[in-house]
C-alpha cells in the first residue's frame, strides 16, 4: 500500500474510534459501490451558541497522491457563503496550505475542527469570496441574516 | 544532598510545619469551594517543593501519620527529582533510591492506601527514567527489597531468582504494590514520544520487560488456579492490575521494538492466562478490553490456541449471556465490551467466517452477528449495538467486494452473499421511522444520531449492491408495493428510503427499470398520486418526494409516468417538509422533459395558481416551480401561445409588485422588501426557464444590421405586453423602494436572462442595463453583482463591440465617476465599489480596451452630478484617473481591491503593447507601478497579498523588463532610507536586495521561481518571526 493509502486507512480507523459529535467523515463510494479512499465526504456542524448552530455543511475532502506530504483540498458542496471560502467552495485556511501551516501530522479530525472554528471566526485578512467578505465588513446585520438563511438551507438531519 | 544532616534543623522544622499546615488547609473541606485560596496554597506549596529543603520536607512528610501528608511527601519527591536530578552525584542518587525503596517497603507492609503507594511508585519510576540513573533491574530490585523487608542493593539481589525465589516469597499485598510500580513504569515509558527516545532507553526497558511479564504470569496463574480449584476469587483487583500491566508492557514491547527480548512464544503463557481470565467474572471485562485492543495488531501476540480459546469463550454460555442481555435492552458497559470483542474477533476471521465452508462454531458467531440487529429500541437512540454491528457488516462488504471484483473464483461467495442479504433485511427493521408521538420525546441529538444511522445503512446497501445486484432493489420494491396496498406507512417509508439510496447504483443505467416499473405503474401508486382518497402521512410523503427526486433519469426515460408523478409533487408543495425538495424535482423534471409535458401545461398552471397563496409558497419554492413551468411554456409552438401564458403569470407579479410598493409607502419596509424579493426572484426564474434547452448564445456571429435591439414580436408585436410587465416590475421595485442585496441580485438575474438570447421577452434595450447600473445608489450592498451584470452585458455583445460603443463608454464613465468621488471624499470610500469597478474594467480589457484607452479627456456628459471636484478643481481625464486609482489600490490596505487591481494590471500588461495608446499609458505608469510593487514585496504588504502582487511583478518583468528594471532597482536600493518611509527591516542588506532583483530578472517571470523568490524576500524583510514553523 502506498503511504497515502496507508495513512488514510489509519485515519479512517481513528475516526471510527473517536470523532467529535455531530461530524461525519467517510470515503466516497462510487455508483459501482467501490470505496474511493482518496475522496472523503464529510459533514461539519455549526458550533453551538454561534450563528452557525443547527446547520450541517457538506464538505468534499480530496487527498493528493502525495498526501500527507501535501495537504488535502477541502471544498464545500455546494459552495458556502463565507468570507474564507472561494466561490468554487474551496476553503482558504492556513493549515490547508502547503506553503503555509500544513504539517503531515495534522489529522482529518483536526482539519474538520479547524474548519468548524473558521465558520464563526472568519479571517478578514484573507478573503476568498467578495460576496460574504463585503457583507461581513460592511453590513454585519445583513451578513448575519444571510448566515441564518444558509443554516436554514443546510439543516442537521 | 543529605536527609540526615542536622544543619539549621530549626529552620527546616519551620518549613516542615509550614508545609503540614498548608497541606491540611489544601484538603480542608472548608476550602474546597474557594478556588482562589486553593490556588494560593498550591503556589506556596510549589515554592516549598522546589526549594533547597524539599528533600527533607518530603522525607519527613512521608513518615507522617496523615495519609494526605504522606501523599504529599511522595509528590514532593517527584517534583524535587525532576527539578534537581542533575545536581546529585552517583552516591547521592543511590542514597535517594535506597531511601525511597525503604519508604515503599515500610508503607506497603504497614497497609498503606493504594493512593499513596501509587504516588511513591511514580517517584520511583521518575528516578528510573532519569538518564544515568543507577538502577537497572528496577522490578527485580524492588521485589527483592519488598521480600527482604528493606532495601537491598542490585548486586545483592542478583543471587535471588526473580521467578523462583523472589515472587514466591512475597505477600499478596507486596505483589500488588509491585504491580502498581510495574504498571506506572510501563505507562511512563509509553509516554515517551518517538523523537525523545534514546537508544539507551530501550536497553533500560529491556532489562525489566521480562520481569514484568513474569509478574503478570505469576499473579494470573495463582488467581486462575484458585478459581479452578473451586474457590472463587473474592478480590479481582490484583488480576485486573496484572491484565492492565500486560497491556502496558505489550505496548512498550511494540514501541521500543523489544520483540527479540521477549518473543511471542515466551509471552504465550501470560497471553494464555489473559484469555483464560475471560471466564473469571471479576476479570472478564478488563480481559475483554485488553484483548479488543490487541487483537488486530499486525504483529499478533496470539497463537492459534489463543484465538480458539477466544472463540470458545464467545460462543460459550457466559459469552452468549451478554448477547441475551443486549436482547433485553441492557446496553451497559460489560455487554458492550463483549460486543466489541465479538466484532474484533469477527474482523480477524472475516473471510473464514463468510467464505470458507461452514464450521459449526463459525455458524454460531454468524448467528450472533445477525441476532444483534434485533435488540429492542431505535438504533443509536436506545440501541447502541446495531450501529457497531452495521459498521462491521459494511467493512465485510467492502472487503468481499474486492475479492468479488478481483477474482474469477466465485465459489464460496454464495453463502457470503446470502449472509449480506440477510444483514440487509435485519437492518431494514431498524430503519423504520418513529411515530410522531415517539418523536416528540426525542431531542435534537437523538434525531441526528438516528439520521446518521440511516445514512450508514445507505452506505451498507450501496456496498452490497455490486454483489447482490438488482435483486436487492427488488426486495425493497416488493416491500414498498405490499405495504402500499396495506397502507402500512412505516414499512412503506423504510422501503422507499432504501430504494432511494440505491438510486445512485441504478438510476443512470437501466438495470432496475423493470423492477421500478412494477411499483410505479401499479394502480395503488397511481391512486396515491392522483386521487384524494389515499392520505399518505407527511413523513412517508417526504421520503417519497426525496426518492422521486433521486430517480430523475428513470422518469426522464419513462414519460408515461410524468403526469402522475408531477401531480403528486405539486400536491406535496403544500406540505412544509416536502415543499423544498418537491419544487426542485418539479423544476428538474419539467425542464428536462419539457417537450413531453406541453399538453399538461394548463393543469400545471392551475396547480401553481392554487399553490401561490399557500404558506409554503416562498420565494425559493415558487421560483423553482415557475422555472419548470416556464420551461414548458418555451416548448409551445408559437410566440402567441407563449405570450398568453406569460401574461397570465406575469400579471400576478405586477400586482404583487404594486402591493409591495404600497406596503413600502405605508412604512412596512420589511414585508415590502420580502414581497419585492419574491416578485423579482420569480420573474428572474421565469426568464431562466424560458431559455431553450442548453442554449447559451454568446459570441454569435454578427447579424450585420448593426442594431443590438432589432424590432421583434416581443418589443413591438403582441409579446410587448409581457415585456412591459417585466419592465414594470423592475421599475416599481428598483426606484424609491427599500432595496437590498437580494432584490439587486434578482434584478440582475432578470437582465442577464436576456443576455444569452437574441429574441424573447427578456431581451431589453441595451440602455436599460446602463441605466440600471447608473441608478443604484453608490455603496449599496450588491454592487459586485451589479458590476458583474455590466460585465455580462459587455460579454454578450463581444462579437460586435462597436454596436454598443455608446453604452460601454457610459459604463466606463460611471466607474470613473465613482472612483473620483471616492478619491475626493475618502469617507465614502467603499472597498466593494472599488473592487467591483476594477473587476469590471479588467473584464472589459480583452475586447473593449480601445474604448478605454481613447478616453484621454474629460467625459462629455459633465452635467452628471459630481463630475467636477467639489472645490471647483478640475478632475483628471478618464483614463488617467482610472489608472491612478488602480495604482493606489495596489498599495491600499483593502485586500479585495488590491487583488482586482493586480489582475487589472496583469490584464494591461497582456495587451498588445505595440498599440500607441497602450504604449503611452504604460510609459506613464510603469515608474509608479515599479515603486509600488518593490516596496510592497519588501515586507510592506500582507502575506496573503503576495501571490497577487507577484503575478503583476512577473508579468511586468516578462513583458517590460527594459522599462521596469531601473525603477525596480532604485526603489529596492532606497528601501530603508528614511525618506522612503517604508523601512521594514534594515537586516536586509543592500547586496541582498540587489541579489533579489538580479534573481528576479534571471527568472524572467517564471511562476514558481518568482513566487519562491518573492516569498523568501518578504519573510526576510519581515523577520523570521513571520515564517511558518513546520
Amino acid at each position: 500500500m502506498s503511504l497515502c493509502v496507508n495513512r488514510l486507512t489509519e485515519e479512517r480507523k481513528q475516526w471510527r474510534r473517536d470523532h467529535p459529535f455531530g461530524f461525519y467523515a467517510k470515503p466516497h463510494r462510487t455508483p459501482q459501490g467501490v470505496l474511493d479512499l482518496k475522496r472523503w465526504e464529510c459533514g461539519i456542524p455549526g458550533k453551538v451558541q454561534t450563528l452557525w448552530e443547527g446547520g450541517l455543511f457538506k464538505l468534499d475532502v480530496t487527498f493528493p497522491d502525495e498526501y500527507p506530504t501535501k495537504p488535502p483540498k477541502c471544498k464545500f458542496v455546494p459552495p458556502l457563503f463565507h468570507p474564507n471560502v472561494y466561490p468554487s467552495g474551496t476553503v482558504c485556511l492556513s493549515i490547508l496550505n502547503e506553503e503555509e501551516a500544513w504539517k503531515p501530522a495534522i489529522t482529518i479530525k483536526q482539519i474538520l475542527l479547524g474548519i468548524q472554528a473558521l465558520l464563526d471566526d472568519p479571517n478578514p485578512e484573507s478573503p476568498a469570496q467578495a460576496e460574504a467578505y463585503n457583507l461581513f465588513k460592511k453590513d454585519r446585520p445583513a451578513y448575519e441574516r444571510r448566515v441564518r438563511q444558509v443554516v436554514k438551507d443546510n439543516p442537521k438531519l | 544532598m543529605s536527609m540526615d544532616v542536622p544543619v539549621q534543623a530549626s529552620n527546616v522544622q519551620v518549613l516542615i510545619n509550614e508545609a503540614r499546615t498548608l497541606v491540611s488547609q489544601l484538603y480542608h473541606p472548608a476550602n474546597t469551594g474557594n478556588p482562589a485560596k486553593i490556588k494560593a496554597i498550591q503556589e506556596h506549596l510549589q515554592i516549598l517543593q522546589k526549594g533547597p529543603q524539599a528533600w527533607l520536607i518530603a522525607n519527613n512528610l512521608l513518615s507522617d501519620e496523615s495519609t494526605d501528608l504522606r501523599f504529599f511527601g511522595a509528590l514532593t519527591f517527584t517534583v524535587k527529582i525532576n527539578q534537581d536530578w542533575q545536581q546529585l552525584n552517583e552516591d547521592e542518587a543511590r542514597e535517594l533510591l535506597g531511601r525511597l525503596i525503604d519508604h515503599y517497603v515500610l508503607l506497603v507492609n504497614g497497609g498503606e492506601r493504594p493512593l499513596v503507594i501509587r504516588k511513591l511508585a511514580s517517584s520511583l519510576a521518575t528516578i528510573f527514567l532519569k538518564p544515568n540513573a543507577p538502577w537497572h533491574h528496577a522490578l527485580w530490585n524492588l521485589a527483592a527489597s519488598l521480600a527482604n523487608g528493606k532495601h537491598i542493593s542490585e548486586e545483592q539481589c542478583q543471587s535471588f531468582d526473580f521467578q523462583d525465589a523472589v515472587l514466591p516469597a512475597m505477600s499478596e499485598r507486596q505483589v500488588v504494590s509491585l504491580l502498581y510500580f510495574s504498571n506506572i513504569l510501563a505507562e511512563e515509558i509509553n509516554r515517551w514520544s518517538p523523537e525523545s527516545r534514546r537508544s539507551e532507553d530501550s536497553n533500560r526497558a529491556s532489562g525489566n520487560i521480562k520481569h514484568a511479564f513474569l509478574l503478570v504470569e505469576f499473579v494470573l496463574r495463582h488467581m486462575l488456579q484458585q478459581e479452578s480449584s473451586g474457590h472463587p476469587i473474592s478480590d479481582g483487583a490484583p488480576g485486573v492490575e496484572a491484565i492492565n500491566s500486560y497491556h502496558s508492557w505489550a505496548l512498550v514491547r511494540n514501541a521500543l521494538q523489544l520483540r527479540d527480548i521477549v518473543s511471542t512464544t515466551q509471552l504465550a503463557p501470560a497471553t494464555r492466562y489473559i484469555v483464560q481470565s475471560l471466564k473469571v467474572s471479576s476479570l472478564s471485562k478488563t480481559a475483554m478490553q485488553v484483548l479488543v485492543e490487541l487483537i488486530d495488531w499486525r504483529d499478533s501476540l496470539f497463537n492459534q490456541d489463543h484465538i480458539n480459546s477466544i472463540l470458545e469463550y464467545i460462543i460459550s454460555d457466559s459469552g452468549t449471556a451478554h448477547v441475551a442481555s443486549i436482547m433485553d435492552a441492557d446496553f451497559e458497559d460489560e455487554n458492550m465490551t463483549f460486543l466489541e470483542l465479538l466484532l474484533a474477533y469477527a474482523t480477524l476471521k472475516q473471510r473464514e467466517l463468510l467464505i470458507q465452508p461452514m464450521n459449526p462454531d463459525y455458524e454460531k458467531v454468524l448467528v450472533l452477528l445477525h441476532t444483534l440487529f434485533k435488540a429492542p429500541g431505535y438504533a443509536a437512540v436506545d440501541d447502541s449495538a446495531s450501529p457497531l454491528v452495521l459498521e462491521w457488516w459494511t467493512e465485510v462488504a467492502d472487503d468481499l467486494q474486492e475479492i468479488y471484483l478481483d477474482t474469477e473464483e466465485q465459489k464460496g461467495l454464495d453463502s457470503a452473499k446470502h449472509n449480506l442479504a440477510r444483514a440487509a433485511m435485519d437492518c431494514f427493521e431498524k430503519l423504520k421511522y418513529p411515530s410522531l408521538e415517539e418523536l416528540q420525546d426525542w431531542d435534537e441529538d437523538d434525531r441526528s444520531e438516528f439520521g446518521a444511522f440511516r445514512r450508514d445503512v445507505c452506505d451498507f446497501l450501496l456496498a452490497i449492491y455490486p454483489m447482490l445486484g438488482v435483486e436487492l432493489v427488488q426486495v425493497f420494491q416488493e416491500r414498498a408495493k405490499s405495504s402500499l396496498v396495506r397502507q402500512d406507512w412505516r414499512t412503506f417509508e423504510a422501503a422507499i428510503f432504501c430504494m432511494a439510496q440505491l438510486s445512485e447504483a441504478v438510476d443512470e443505467n437501466q438495470h432496475a427499470d423493470e423492477c421500478l416499473n412494477a411499483i410505479f405503474f401499479c394502480d395503488d401508486f397511481a391512486r396515491l398520486c392522483t386521487s384524494e382518497e389515499t392520505v399518505i402521512p407527511d413523513k412517508p410523503r417526504q421520503t417519497l418526494v426525496d426518492m422521486l427526486g433521486k430517480y430523475q433519469s428513470y422518469f426522464e426515460r419513462t414519460h408515461a409516468l410524468l403526469p402522475r408523478v408531477l401531480t403528486f409533487l405539486f400536491a406535496s408543495l403544500d406540505v412544509a417538509s416536502c415543499a423544498s425538495v418537491a419544487s426542485k424535482s418539479i423544476s428538474h423534471l419539467c425542464k428536462s422533459c419539457r417537450n413531453t409535458l406541453t399538453f399538461e401545461l394548463p393543469a400545471f398552471i392551475d396547480q401553481f395558481e392554487r399553490f401561490r397563496f399557500k404558506p409554503t409558497a416562498t420565494a425559493s419554492t415558487m421560483e423553482k416551480v415557475l422555472e419548470g413551468i416556464a420551461a414548458i411554456v418555451q416548448t409551445l409552438p408559437t410566440d402567441n401561445e407563449k405570450a398568453q401564458f406569460l401574461e397570465r403569470i406575469l400579471k400576478f407579479f405586477r400586482e404583487q409588485a404594486k402591493l409591495a410598493r404600497d406596503e413600502a409607502a405605508s412604512g412596512l419596509a420589511d414585508p415590502a422588501r420580502c414581497r419585492g424579493q419574491l416578485v423579482l426572484r420569480c420573474v428572474a426564474s421565469i426568464g431562466k426557464g424560458l431559455r431553450t434547452d442548453g442554449e447559451i448564445v454568446l459570441d454569435t456571429l454578427d447579424g450585420g444590421n448593426g442594431d443590438p435591439y432589432p424590432p421583434s414580436f416581443w418589443n413591438t408585436g403582441d409579446g410587448a405586453v409581457s415585456q412591459s410587465l417585466i419592465m414594470e416590475c423592475m421599475q416599481l421595485l428598483m426606484t424609491n423602494f427599500p432595496i437590498d442585496a437580494t432584490i439587486i441580485e434578482a434584478a440582475c438575474d432578470i437582465l442577464k436572462a436576456g443576455f444569452t438570447e437574441t429574441n424573447g421577452p427578456y431581451v431589453f434595450p441595451p440602455m436599460m442595463t446602463v441605466d440600471f447600473v447608473r441608478n443604484v445608489p453608490l455603496g449599496s450592498a450588491g454592487t459586485d453583482m451589479i458590476m458583474g451584470t455590466a460585465s455580462a452585458f459587455l460579454a454578450s455583445h463581444s462579437a460586435h463591440p462597436q454596436h454598443i460603443r455608446e453604452e460601454t463608454v457610459a459604463l466606463i464613465v460611471h466607474v470613473y465617476q465613482t472612483f473620483c468621488w471616492m478619491h475626493e471624499k475618502p469617507e465614502f470610500y467603499d472597498p466593494e465599489v472599488a473592487n467591483s469597478g476594477i473587476d469590471f474594467l479588467t473584464r472589459l480589457l480583452p475586447k473593449y480596451y480601445p474604448f478605454l484607452f481613447t478616453l484621454t479627456a474629460l467625459p462629455q456628459e459633465s452635467n452628471q452630478p459630481g463630475v467636477n471636484h467639489p472645490d471647483g478643481l478640475q478632475r483628471p481625464p478618464v483614463l488617467q484617473a482610472i489608472l491612478n486609482f488602480t495604482l493606489l489600490s495596489l498599495q491600499g490596505p483593502e485586500p479585495l481591491p488590491l487583488r482586482s487591481a493586480s489582475q487589472f494590471w496583469v490584464g494591461i500588461l497582456n495587451l498588445p503593447s505595440e498599440e500607441e495608446t497602450v504604449q503611452r499609458a504604460l510609459r506613464d505608469s510603469i515608474p509608479a507601478l515599479c515603486r509600488i510593487l518593490a516596496s510592497q514585496v519588501a515586507g510592506r504588504c500582507a502575506r496573503s497579498d503576495l501571490e497577487h502582487l507577484c503575478e503583476v511583478l512577473r508579468r511586468l518583468i516578462f513583458k517590460q523588463q527594459g522599462l521596469a528594471r531601473p525603477y525596480l532597482a532604485v526603489t529596492l536600493a532606497e528601501l530603508g532610507n528614511d525618506h522612503t518611509n517604508q523601512i521594514q527591516s534594515p537586516a536586509v542588506s543592500a547586496e541582498e536586495r540587489q541579489r533579489f532583483l538580479a534573481s528576479l530578472l534571471a527568472a524572467r517571470g517564471a511562476k514558481a521561481q518568482t513566487s519562491q523568490l518573492t516569498r523568501s524576500f518578504w519573510v526576510k524583510c519581515r523577520g523570521s518571526g513571520f515564517d511558518y514553523i513546520g
